[in-house]
This record gives C-alpha cells, sequence and structure tokens, in this order.
C-alpha cells in the first residue's frame, strides 16, 4: 500500500522536477560542508578533507543519477521520450505516415465491419430463451426437398413426439383492419398455441396462446406487436380485452409483445391461433402449408430427436400412404434465418481476409523499407553505445505510436461505415438493425495488423548487430549483394499481394457480369409502367364458406364482382392502357402449387404422380398489362365468365413438360384430381359436406399459349404455369395483385385507384405499392449488394498493391541510384533509364499476376453458386482483370521510374 | 544485480527509520555517518547512497523532511520519522527478530544432530 503511494508520487514526478534537481544540489553541498566541517574538526587539512569528503561521498553524479531515477519512473521517462521522438519521426515523413495509417484504418476499419456484419448474421444467437435448444423441423420431400406440412400431420407429430418439449407450426397471413381510422392490411402470423412458450418470450401485456386457443369458436383472439400498438392504438394500457375488426371478424386483444419481439427477422404486426372449422379442408392431408419448429427436451441432442420424429412419420405414413417419402430433417433455428445469405456472407467474409492480408503485406513492405533507410542511423547509434534494448524499445515505441494512429484512423472509418451500412441495408440482410461493432473483432484485426506493424518495425534493429556495424557506417548507398536479400524479401511481399488483388478482382469481377447478364434476361414481361398493388379480401365478406366448401362455382361470386368492378373502375382512369390481376406475380416465386390432370392420356394409378404446376387465376386484361406475348391461341376476354365454357391458358414451359411441344390448344384439362383419384378422407368429406356421389372437379379447355415468366425471380427457371380466369376457376384466391400499365408515372395512379375501389368497398385496403421495376430491382438486390461489396474490397485491395508496388520500386530506385546515374552519365536517355527501372517492376507484377491466376482457377469455384450464366474461369474477365492490375502497376512503377530520371547524374556520382 | 540491491535497499531502509527513531530529526550526513558507526565499521558504504533511500522512504511517507540550521550553523535538510514511520520501525524489527529465531533454530538442530 505505501509502495502504491510511493509509485502514485513518481508517477507525477514531472511536476516540480526543477525545484528538484536544485534542492539536491543543495543538499549534497551542504552534506559535504558538514563533512569537511567534521574532518576539519578532527584535524585534517581543509585539502585533505575535501577530497576525503567527496571521496566517501561515492561521486555525486552518480548520486544525483540514482536519485533522478528513484525521483520519478525511468521506463515511463524513457518511453516519453521515445514517444516523443516518434511523433517528430511521422511529422518528419508525412507521405510514409499518411500511406502506412490509411493502410491500417482500411485493414482494419472496412475489415472490422464486414466481419461485424458477418458476425450479427451468422453468429449472434437468436434474441430467445435458451435459443439453442430451438429447432427448425422441416419435412421433407420424397426427393429430399423442403415441402411445408399439413396439419393432421403436424397434430400427429406434436402429441407423438417424445423429445421436444414443445413443437409448434405457423404460417403467413394478412389481416384487414378496420373500424376507426384508415382500413390496413397487416401482415402476421397463423400459429399454434405453444408458440409463444416455444419461443419463451411472454407478452408484457396480458398473455399468450393457450391450448384452448386452438378450439374454434374460442379462436377469435389476437396478440399485437409492441409497433402495432403504439401506432394504431395509441399505446391504450387498458387494450386488452378489447375488440378489434380482422377481416370482418371480431377479435379480442388478449396481450401486447415487448418491444423487442421478432421472429425470424419477419415483418409480422399480429398473432392469432391456428384453428380449422370442422370439416374444413385446410386441415387435411391435401392441404400443406405449416412450417414447424421446436425445443428440444433439456438434454436431448438433436440427432435423437430428429430419429424420434421420423419414427413418428414412418407410423404417419403407415397411416397414410400418400405421405409417401417423407422425412424430417432438422437445424437450428438460426440457420432458417441466415440459409439464403450464408454462402454471400462467407464470400465476403474470404474478401476480408484477403484484404486483411494484403494490409499486412503493405504495412510490412512499408515499415521494412523505412527500417533499410534507417540502417545507417541505427549503425552509428549503435557505434556510440545504444544498447539493442534501448534501440528496440525506440523502434517499439516507434511502431506502436504508427499502429495506434492507424488504429484511431481505423475506428472512425468502421463507426462511419456501420452506420452507413444500417441505413441502408436494412432488406437485405436479416437483422441488419442490429449490426454493431463488436470490442473483440475489433481487438482481432486491431491484433493481427499491430502484430505485424510491430514486427516489422523491430526488424532493422534485429538484424544490426556488432558485426555488420563496419557494413552499417560505410558512406554512400550499398552495393546490389548487400541489398539483395532485403529487396527479394519486399518484391515477394508484393508478388504476394498482386496475386491476392488478381484474385479478388477476378472475384468481383465475375459478379460483375453476372448483374449484368441478370439483368438482360428476357423475364417474359414487360415492368416499364406498371403500377402493381395487392389486395386481400377478408374471406369472411366475400366467400360463401358452405358453397365453397361444396366446391360450388358460386361460392367466390361476391370476390368476382369486385375485381370486375374494380378493373373496370381502373381502366376508365386517364393515361391506363391496362389493367388486370393475378394472384401472384412474377417474381413472387410458387405462389401456389397443384397437380394436373390432362385427359388427352391415361390418368395415372396414384394422385401422387399428377405433374404440378403453377395455379393462377387472372382478371381482365392481366396479359396485356404486364407486356406478356401470346405465342398461340388467344388471350381470356370479357365473354369469359361464369356461365360461359371453362377455359385455361398455358405457359411454354408447361406445353413443353406436358405435351412435349406438341400445340395444346383444344386439349382437355383438369386442375384438381378427378374424382377417381381421390384418396379415402376426401371421399368421406365430400360426403359429410353433402356433394352428390358422382361429383368430379369441372375440366378446362386450352385455348391459348403463352410466353414464360420469372416467377422464382431472374435466375429460377420458368415453371409451367396454367392460368384461368378468375369468374370460372376462382379457388381460394382472395388476395390479388392489380397490374396496371400506363403512359405516364405509374404511382401518379395511385390515389384514383384507391378511389375506385373506396367507391366499391369503403372498408378494403390496398397493401404493397409498388411500380414493377421496383420490384424487379428487389429481386436483385441482394446480389448488387454483394456485387458492390466485393468490387468495393477489390478496388481497396488494388489501390493497396499499387502502394506496395510503388514502396518497394522507390526504395529500389534509391539504392540503385548510383548505378542509374552512371548510366546516365554514358549517354542512357531518359527513356530507356525508365524503360529499366520498368522491368524490374515488370518481373514482380508478372510472378504476382502468374501466381494470382493460378490462385483464382482454384478460389473462384466458391464463387459458382454465386454466378448466374458465367463460369467461374470466364477468360475474358481474367484477361482484363488482369490488364487492369498491370497497368496499376505500371502507373505505380512509373512514379519513381521518373523521379530516378529527374536526378541529376553528376550529383549522384558525387556523393560517392 | 537487482536482487542484491533490493535487499540492501531494504535493509538501508530499516538503519535509516531505526536512526531516526533513535537520534530525532537528523540530516543525510548525520544518518550516513551514524549507521558507518553503529555497524562498527563492518559497513563501507557510500554516503551517496543514502539519498535516494531517503527519497525512496520520504515517497512512501515514513518520513518528512524540511530545511533547516545544524549545529554549526550550516543550511541542511533534515528528516524526521512520521508515525506510519514510527509503526514501520516496530514492525520490520519484529519480523526480522522473528526471522532470526527461526533461523537460530535451524542452525541449532543442524549443531545438534551431528
Amino acid at each position: 500500500m505505501r509502495q502504491i503511494r510511493g509509485t502514485l508520487v513518481r508517477l507525477f514526478s514531472f511536476l516540480g522536477r526543477d525545484r528538484r534537481e536544485r534542492e539536491l544540489a543543495d543538499e549534497l553541498e551542504s552534506h559535504l560542508q558538514l563533512h569537511i566541517d567534521d574532518n576539519i574538526r578532527a584535524g585534517m587539512t581543509r585539502e585533505a578533507a575535501c577530497r576525503q569528503a567527496l571521496a566517501r561521498l561515492g561521486g555525486i553524479e552518480q548520486t544525483k543519477e540514482r536519485y533522478r531515477d528513484r525521483a520519478s519512473l525511468p521506463w515511463l521517462d524513457m518511453a516519453l521520450q521515445d514517444l516523443r521522438g516518434s511523433m517528430r519521426l511521422m511529422r518528419r515523413t508525412p507521405g510514409f505516415t499518411a500511406v502506412a495509417v490509411l493502410t491500417l484504418a482500411f485493414g482494419i476499419g472496412a475489415n472490422t465491419v464486414m466481419f461485424s456484419v458477418v458476425n450479427t448474421v451468422l453468429l449472434r444467437p437468436l434474441p430467445y430463451h435458451d435459443p439453442e435448444q430451438l429447432v427448425s423441423v422441416q419435412a421433407l420431400g420424397q426427393n429430399g426437398a423442403r415441402i411445408t406440412t399439413a396439419p393432421p400431420d403436424f397434430y400427429a407429430f406434436r402429441e407423438r413426439n417424445r423429445t421436444l418439449d414443445f413443437l409448434d407450426a405457423y404460417y403467413a397471413g394478412s389481416f384487414n383492419l378496420t373500424g376507426g381510422q384508415e382500413a390496413e392490411r397487416l401482415p402476421g402470423l397463423i400459429a399454434s398455441s405453444g408458440f409463444f412458450s416455444s419461443l419463451g418470450t411472454p407478452p408484457v401485456m396480458g398473455r399468450g396462446f393457450i391450448a384452448a386457443d386452438e378450439q374454434w369458436g374460442s379462436h377469435r383472439v389476437v396478440l399485437l406487436t409492441d409497433g402495432l400498438w403504439k401506432r394504431r392504438f395509441g399505446a391504450n394500457p387498458a387494450i386488452v380485452g378489447d375488440s378489434i375488426s380482422l377481416n370482418a371478424q371480431p377479435y379480442t386483444v388478449i396481450g401486447v409483445l415487448p418491444p423487442s419481439f421478432s421472429f425470424l427477422g419477419r415483418d409480422l404486426q399480429v398473432f392469432v391461433p391456428m384453428a380449422f372449422e370442422p370439416g374444413d379442408n385446410m386441415n387435411s392431408h391435401n392441404n400443406y402449408f405449416l412450417n414447424m419448429f421446436g425445443r428440444l427436451k433439456p438434454g436431448t441432442p438433436a440427432a435423437t430427436a430428429s430419429a424420434n420424429l421420423n419414427r413418428v412419420a414412418e407410423d404417419i405414413i403407415r397411416e397414410q400412404p400418400l405421405n409417401r417419402g417423407m422425412s424430417i430433417g432438422m437445424s437450428p433455428l438460426r440457420e432458417v434465418l441466415v440459409r439464403d445469405v450464408r454462402r454471400s456472407v462467407l464470400v465476403l467474409l474470404g474478401a476480408v481476409a484477403f484484404v486483411l492480408v494484403i494490409s499486412c503485406a503493405n504495412l510490412a513492405n512499408l515499415l521494412l523499407a523505412r527500417g533499410a533507410v534507417r540502417a545507417r542511423e541505427i549503425a552509428v547509434r549503435t557505434a556510440i553505445g545504444a544498447t539493442r534494448s534501448r534501440l528496440l524499445r525506440q523502434l517499439l515505441t516507434e511502431s506502436i505510436a504508427l499502429v495506434a494512429m492507424g488504429g484511431l484512423a481505423s475506428l472512425a472509418i468502421a463507426y462511419l461505415s456501420v452506420n452507413a451500412l444500417n441505413l441502408l441495408s436494412q432488406r437485405i440482410l436479416p437483422r441488419a438493425e442490429a449490426i454493431r461493432i463488436d470490442a473483440a473483432v475489433i481487438a482481432f484485426m486491431f491484433g493481427v495488423v499491430a502484430l505485424t506493424g510491430i514486427l516489422c518495425g523491430l526488424v532493422p534493429a534485429l538484424k544490426n548487430s556488432a558485426a555488420n556495424l563496419n557494413e552499417g557506417l560505410k558512406d554512400g548507398p550499398r552495393t546490389a549483394s548487400a541489398g539483395g536479400a532485403s529487396h527479394h524479401l519486399r518484391a515477394s511481399l508484393v508478388v504476394a499481394e498482386v496475386a491476392l488483388s488478381l484474385v479478388l478482382l477476378i472475384g468481383a469481377g465475375l459478379l460483375v457480369k453476372s448483374m449484368y447478364r441478370l439483368l438482360n434476361v428476357d423475364a417474359g414481361f414487360n415492368a416499364e409502367g406498371v403500377l402493381t398493388m395487392q389486395v386481400s379480401l377478408p374471406p369472411q365478406k366475400y366467400v360463401d364458406v358452405q358453397l365453397e366448401r361444396r366446391f360450388s362455382p358460386l361460392a367466390y361470386s361476391r370476390a368476382i364482382r369486385f375485381f370486375a368492378d374494380t378493373i373496370e373502375g381502373v381502366r376508365s382512369l386517364p393515361g391506363v392502357r391496362a389493367a388486370g390481376a393475378i394472384n401472384g406475380l412474377p417474381l413472387m416465386g410458387e405462389v401456389w402449387s397443384k397437380n394436373l390432370t390432362m385427359f388427352d392420356r391415361p390418368l395415372p394409378v396414384n394422385i401422387r404422380d399428377l405433374p404440378s404446376y403453377q395455379y393462377r387465376v387472372v382478371v381482365g386484361g392481366y396479359f396485356r398489362s404486364m407486356g406478356i406475348r401470346i405465342l398461340n391461341g388467344r388471350a381470356f376476354e370479357d365473354t369469359d365468365t361464369q356461365d360461359s365454357p371453362t377455359v385455361v391458358i398455358v405457359n411454354r414451359e408447361a406445353v413443353r413438360r406436358f405435351w412435349d411441344g406438341e400445340d395444346p390448344i383444344g386439349k382437355i384439362v383438369s386442375l384438381n384430381p378427378p374424382r377417381e383419384l381421390w384418396p379415402e378422407d376426401l371421399l368421406r368429406q365430400a360426403r359429410v359436406v353433402g356433394l352428390p356421389d358422382d361429383y368430379s372437379p369441372p375440366t378446362f379447355t386450352v385455348v391459348g399459349v403463352v410466353d414464360d415468366v420469372r416467377d422464382g425471380g431472374l435466375t429460377s427457371p420458368a415453371l409451367p404455369t396454367v392460368y384461368a380466369p378468375y369468374a370460372q376457376a376462382s379457388e381460394g384466391a382472395t388476395t390479388m395483385f392489380l397490374t396496371v400499365r400506363t403512359d405516364g408515372d405509374p404511382l401518379g395512379l395511385v390515389p384514383g385507384i384507391r378511389e375506385r375501389i373506396r367507391q366499391i368497398d369503403p372498408t378494403q385496403p390496398v397493401a404493397s405499392i409498388q411500380t414493377m421495376e421496383a420490384r424487379l430491382s428487389a429481386s436483385v438486390s441482394q446480389r448488387r449488394t454483394e456485387m458492390s461489396v466485393l468490387a468495393a474490397f477489390a478496388l481497396i485491395a488494388v489501390l493497396l498493391a499499387a502502394i506496395g508496388i510503388y514502396g518497394v520500386m522507390s526504395y529500389w530506385v534509391t539504392q540503385r541510384q548510383r548505378e542509374i546515374g552512371i548510366r546516365m552519365a554514358l549517354g542512357a536517355e531518359r527513356q530507356q533509364v525508365v524503360r529499366f527501372v520498368l522491368r524490374q517492376s515488370s518481373a514482380m507484377v508478372a510472378i504476382g499476376l502468374l501466381l494470382g491466376v493460378v490462385g483464382a482457377f482454384i478460389v473462384t469455384r466458391v464463387l459458382r453458386s454465386l454466378l448466374f450464366e458465367v463460369t467461374p474461369t470466364d477468360p475474358t474477365v481474367f484477361a482484363l482483370v488482369a490488364l487492369i492490375l498491370a497497368a496499376s502497376g505500371s502507373v505505380a512503377a512509373y512514379l519513381p521510374a521518373r523521379r530516378a530520371t529527374r536526378v541529376d547524374p553528376v550529383v549522384t556520382l558525387r556523393h560517392e | 544485480m537487482g536482487g542484491k540491491t533490493d535487499v540492501w535497499q531494504g535493509t538501508l531502509a530499516l538503519m535509516i527509520l531505526k536512526t531516526l527513531e533513535m537520534l530525532g530529526p537528523l540530516h543525510g550526513y548525520g544518518i550516513a555517518r551514524r549507521i558507518e558507526q553503529t555497524s562498527a565499521g563492518r559497513l563501507t558504504i557510500n554516503y551517496g547512497t543514502v539519498y535516494p533511500g531517503l527519497l525512496k522512504l520520504e515517497q512512501e511517507g515514513y518520513i518528512s523532511s524540511e530545511w533547516g540550521v545544524s549545529e554549526n550553523n550550516r543550511k541542511a535538510k533534515f528528516y524526521r520519522l512520521t508515525r506510519a514511520g514510527r509503526k514501520q520501525v516496530e514492525r520490520a524489527a519484529r519480523d526480522w527478530q522473528r526471522a532470526n529465531e527461526i533461523l537460530a533454530r535451524f542452525l541449532a538442530m543442524g549443531e545438534q544432530s551431528s
């Protein structure tokens, strides 16, 4: 404790240093006087007295020195001295300092940001209780493809499994909220009763779901998210127990969720329990739409749970042979969130590693070069008497100062970048809002680069020993042999940098080319000037449920009327060239899959063997509004109504797949399986609802063929699609997307369309208002981001490599000053000298390019899944990139080359 | 080199404190002289070594200093024990004493058995 006091005093010793020195001098003088007095009193002569006193004191300077050491903290003094020297040095060589700091800033800063993104997206745990125990329970089809689950199967799994504390199912739904303010469409989730217990996130108000909520009749309860509660209900603290109108039905609010709640990054506003009316066809083996997840029993490994569930699956298959081929796959729930972005994020992580290595190489290069330049200074100081450890300490301080400055710069870059990223990329990466700079990440990056910097900074002191002292003190630049070894090291570093930059640049180039190809793909439709919006009709208001269950075409009369009126109203707006509606826009994926029955060939034995197709219902001039070409036959007309002959239009892919390219016009198909193929439970259900015993779904005649449209996205191949008129086959489609083609700005039509709809039904909201072009752009936005980020990294890498080349060549030129001077004195032209220098650098760059190309061949394989119609070894990209790098290298080397010719050869030779 | 100096510094510190305890406030020369006398010539120290030692003790708060005038009218810096210093002397003396006793037993043991 006393020692701490002592140390603290020494710490602040810089205060009053002068006074202390004076006092000590006084004290020592007084000491001597007293001693001399005593000696004289003891009988010595004055002379002898003085001499003896001085001798016994033992060296004034030594005493002062030891006193000073005790008075302050000597190591601190030395460190501060070194630090001041380092700052002076940095100021004296601003170019070097700037480059080094920038290298550090980018190497650490940009990399930290990228790594933080990866960390947030891939590695952070989900915001639920004990998230490691949550697993995604995925049903897999016959070929291992992911499929959704039918409710009866889910109930069976839930009841019979023995390894999960909870098993829950959910599916998305949208709800029209009416009453009070303007009608609003809310995206929501319909979930089984254990949903919130499973996640371990109880509501802040009210209660979560209970088992009784799954009973039809008591199921009209709803949980609100915090955002909705605040926005729409004014954070009313008494909201629990209130009734709100969803889809024209009264729902009781039972609770409000905490503000931090989110589910797999989805935009959700309401949660309702999953319940089916007795006899509802949705709750049968014909309808697969549930996603499942569960919570493992504590101490149960996922493998055991998976095996158990698969056994249950086998039981289910035995009872329901239709499920043949089904199995269960289990994975951590977190992976559902990152499945789509994992690959691209890993690629970017690779880019991070590359830039980090290049930064370190650059830093090493810079420091080694400077070290070589200062070799003389160090030799001189060693000759004067500086110890190795003192020199090392000084160089260490310099390196640390430099690295510290770079670290500060990188923090600034990282902070700015993360803020920018958070603003830009909200929709592209899940949980993007959560990106924070992790202290551990900065520490890691900083550590790696700092270590490199410090080690390389120490090299000059380590290399010098008494042996080469003589060598170091020699005047004039070194001979080629002495500098050779270090030049090779630095040249190798540059070669490595060039190679790595090449790989990065090629990767970016491949992505750029992919992007270009992608945007030029024939999407099958013309997005220019097209407005889209979503209209979700509440089934309770527009669909006659009793009739629907009996598959009566009249069940949807009200909905048909609504859309017919809407399209007509929209068509009358000024500037509208065509208007229509469809239940699933292009680029939205597999909106609705069904199985097609064709009657021009024998029926298959099993209902499962019917081929699947994309089911689309269409209103009005959809094809014309989207610019989809009619290849054969005709489009739908206003004459195709509920009472006219039932017709369908198919796309080119369907013709290819189902009819082998033959002309399908006139062929008969059925959109739903015919009675002969119905399984037992469907027959039973039909009898229950009172369908006649000879009822079979209606047949349709093919009257036209349209061009393929990219359904799953620009990169996915077209799917076989059958379009039916809404009036004739409007099974189940209450959510439709209006498509309106206009001459002017599509968004200008919005108020007019809203007005038309309000005239037909004032409580009907619209949602998802977007131009088709915006949708197109959004569908490639993830790729665009990948491409941009990778390109940015590649450019940084090239810049760093160029700096590296410049540095090495600059030093090389300085080394060769004498040789160049001689050449010029002997009559060499400026150009020849420049060429001489460039030859040197070209050798480095050439080797680097070669290595880089080889490396790229190996590495770009990884990118294959991210590329579109571009091979990982695309020669154009390789050639172009190599050219760019070679050019950069030449420019970087040209500057010192030119500088070399500027020096007067006479001056150079005289310097000898 | 470190170890030897530390031990020496420790004993020197104790000697300084004890001297001040016995003789009251004293200047640096006087302390050094007294230490040499007390050790009966067995210790020949450079008088200069006492000053860093005094500084350390002052930094740790065991002694305090102030300028004054000596017997023969010379200006000198006098040191005196603080209360903490007084306690430290007693404690350190006790520790030394105990260490000596234990060691004495060991050495005696060796003699007995042989």
